[in-house]
């Protein structure tokens, strides 16, 4: 195991009440259907609500969730890509501030990187913007990044067509990391790539932390990969977060229904058929979320309450919060 | 699982004998499969495994005679239910798709038509291969509906696949796959695209589905992971062979081929939480240019000179199972 419990127990991400909405801006047709007597669609999409959540330095967080969660506009929201609706997002570093800050690692390497450049400039271009390096000296400076991403220095003049998938993702890394970042966004980075592809760059992230003491946001739907590279893990459920804690306590003793569901149906290599027990029903469009707590619909515990009040985070060991009104109650 | 057991005299619904698929292109020829065999009974889940370009959706494409070109079964035979479809006109093999063999897609919102409602598709479906009325066919894809677990069917009917979710629209499709109760189902990757908690519930409407009709079942997947929990019998396919197959937890618990091993080690639940992973160094090589012998050589830490030279045959090392290596593991040591 190499949970660091680090000596400096400093956040160095501290995400405080944070919320986004995506609204709808109204065409010309529904501009003039307004005229006419017709009220626009004011239905927003409350992408993140009140989200709070602190990442120490050197720690990997994992956030877990399905499509809609808001898991992906949380990680463009840290990584500076988004701006939040309310809430404040705050990176507190002591001494030299890391020049690359926070960067992102995006899910598809076929779409994130340029087609028409070669991978030279796609790690290059970055650092001599930001003075790091010299046009003269960026031969060699991507060629040490790339080493570390496990790619062929020698193979810089290529564009990114010439790689397979995992190589890609290496690419993007190196990207990533040319501009010395101290805290990586990864948004399903792992997800395109096949099994024996995904243990290597997972490898090569647990690698990078420990040589470069790293600190990540790992966002995924795959709770088996969260569950592995994670230190701490945080669930999110339409917009909120509905249990958090250190990975050891959360898989052992998960407190919220959905929690418990998403690990029970963590498709694991098992020598004989399962009885898949799924819990019923959608998730629900995150245009009209259901009222109170927005599992409930879905919940095997629902009761009364559940439809009319949202449960807030409440702590429910160490370190260990859960949005449920009957997290404290044992089932 | 005893269903297979129990009718074992029977003649299988599928039996594949030495397929081959090729893609003749300008770049060359692209062997992507080789001298697949494959026996498949009444009500049997086999879950054909592998990563992207292994061929194990060309091969699943192959059994229905739905290779485009420049691709070409080149030889070998696809027997189903004793009927060689490989010799089969166009017309005939149209008689039995979306009858007696059925395909599901990954993507069902690429495979339901966009402009007809649900109902419209599913009665063409029935009405194609059978002379019932209207009335009947409506009241029938009405059931199908409800067998695949959809909530107000009716309602159902009358919509169109773009007001339904990802995980309905699969239902959707695995509902049309059933309706004319054909004995062999082709399912593609079927649950790629779902998320956790809908794959669950299509995994458990789908093994409850096969249990209940008798449908025989092949469903190609890149995840071992989930296939392990469904299948009766995993076959695991590289670069466009077959290197492994037997029952699944024969497969899981003792495999036989060095690839089939790193598969199941690098399956993150299958390790310790923050340690490394077991990796399989390497990468898939391409189907245009494999190497001399064994295609998986060199990726293998057991690999010898033979391995380099000539490619391996199928063999039948153990009571059941079959692997396509010169070096397979036997001891527990083995498999450290």
């Amino acid at each position: 195991m190499n949970v660091h419990s680090p000596a400096e127990q400093t956040d160095l991400l501290s995400i405080d009440a944070l919320s986004k909405r995506f609204e709808r801006q109204p065409g010309l047709i529904a501009r003039a259907g307004a005229l006419v007597g017709h009220p626009p669609d004011r239905r927003a999409v409350q992408a993140l609500s009140d989200i709070t959540l602190s990442v120490r330095r050197g720690e990997v967080m994992g956030l877990v969730g399905e499509s809609g969660c808001g898991k992906s506009t949380l990680g463009r929201i840290v990584a500076g890509i988004t701006t939040p609706s309310s809430g404040a997002v705050r990176f507190s570093r002591s001494g030299r501030a890391a020049p690359g800050g926070a960067q992102m690692i995006f899910q598809d390497p076929f779409a994130s990187l340029n087609p028409r450049k070669r991978v030279r400039d796609i790690i290059g271009e970055a650092p001599v913007f930001h003075g790091l390096t010299t046009r003269r000296e960026m031969t060699a400076y991507v060629a040490r990044y790339m080493e570390l991403c496990g790619i062929d220095p020698e193979l810089q003049d290529r564009f990114p067509h010439q790689f397979s998938g995992g190589q890609r993702q290496r690419i993007g890394i190196a990207r990533a990391l040319a501009v010395e970042p101290d805290f990586l966004v990864c948004d399903e980075c792992v997800a395109s790539l096949d099994v024996s592809i995904q243990a290597q760059v997972l490898n090569l992230f647990m690698e990078l932390r420990e040589k470069l003491n790293l600190t990540y946001l790992f966002i995924s739907h795959d709770l088996s990969v969260i569950e592995h590279i994670s230190d701490r893990i945080a669930v999110m459920y339409l917009g909120r977060i509905v249990e958090t804690g250190p990975t050891e306590e959360l898989v052992r003793n998960p407190r919220h229904p959905y929690t418990r569901a998403l690990l029970d149906e963590m498709p694991v290599v098992s020598a004989a058929p399962r009885a898949f027990q799924p819990i019923r029903g959608e998730i629900p469009s995150p245009l009209s979320p259901p009222p109170g707590c927005h599992f409930h619909p879905r919940c095997p515990r629902a009761e009364a309450i559940c439809t009319t009040n949202q449960p807030g985070l409440a702590s429910v060991g160490p370190q260990h919060r859960c949005a449920c009104h009957f997290a404290t109650t044992e089932s | 699982m005893t269903l297979s057991q129990d009718l074992s005299s029977e003649v299988p619904v599928l039996d594949v004998r030495n397929l081959c698929t090729r893609f003749f292109t300008e770049a060359g020829v692209g062997k992507a499969v080789e001298d697949l065999s494959l026996c498949l009974r009444r009500g049997e889940i086999l879950g054909l495994v592998g990563e992207s370009g292994s061929g194990k959706t060309v091969a699943g494409f192959s059994l229905m005679g739905l290779i485009d070109p420049p691709g070409r079964v080149v030889s070998g035979q696809v027997l189903f239910e004793g009927v060689d479809l490989t010799a089969l006109n166009e017309r005939a093999l149209r008689k039995l798709r979306g009858n007696r063999i059925a395909m599901i897609f990954q993507d069902p919102m690429m495979t339901l038509n966009p402009v007809l409602t649900i109902g419209t598709q599913m009665i063409e479906t029935l009405r194609a291969h059978r002379r019932i009325s209207r009335a009947e066919a409506w009241s029938r894809a009405r059931d199908g509906l409800a067998r695949v677990g959809i909530a107000a069917p009716e309602e159902r009917l009358a919509a169109y696949p773009h007001q339904l979710s990802g995980g309905m629209r699969q239902r959707v499709a695995i509902a049309i796959a059933l309706l004319n109760e054909p004995s062999l189902i082709i399912a593609d990757e079927p649950t790629t695209a779902l998320d956790v908690t809908i794959q669950a519930q299509i995994l458990a409407e789908v093994q409850r589905l096969c249990r209940e009709t008798g449908t025989a079942l092949i469903w190609v997947t890149h995840d071992l992971a989930v296939v392990s929990g469904l299948a009766d019998r995993i076959a695991v396919m590289y670069a466009g062979r077959l290197v492994e197959e037997g029952r699944t937890e024969a497969i899981i618990e003792q495999p036989l081929h060095p690839y089939t091993r790193g598969l199941i080690a690098s399956v993150p639940s299958r390790n310790l939480r923050g340690e490394r992973l077991r990796q399989i160094p390497g990468m898939t090589p391409s189907l245009m240019s494999l190497p001399e012998g064994c295609a998986f050589a060199p990726r293998c830490d057991r690999a010898s000179e033979a391995c380099r030279a000539r490619a391996p045959v199928m063999e039948t090392p153990a009571s059941g199972r079959m692997v396509r290596c010169f070096h397979p593991l036997t001891a527990p040591e083995d498999r450290s």
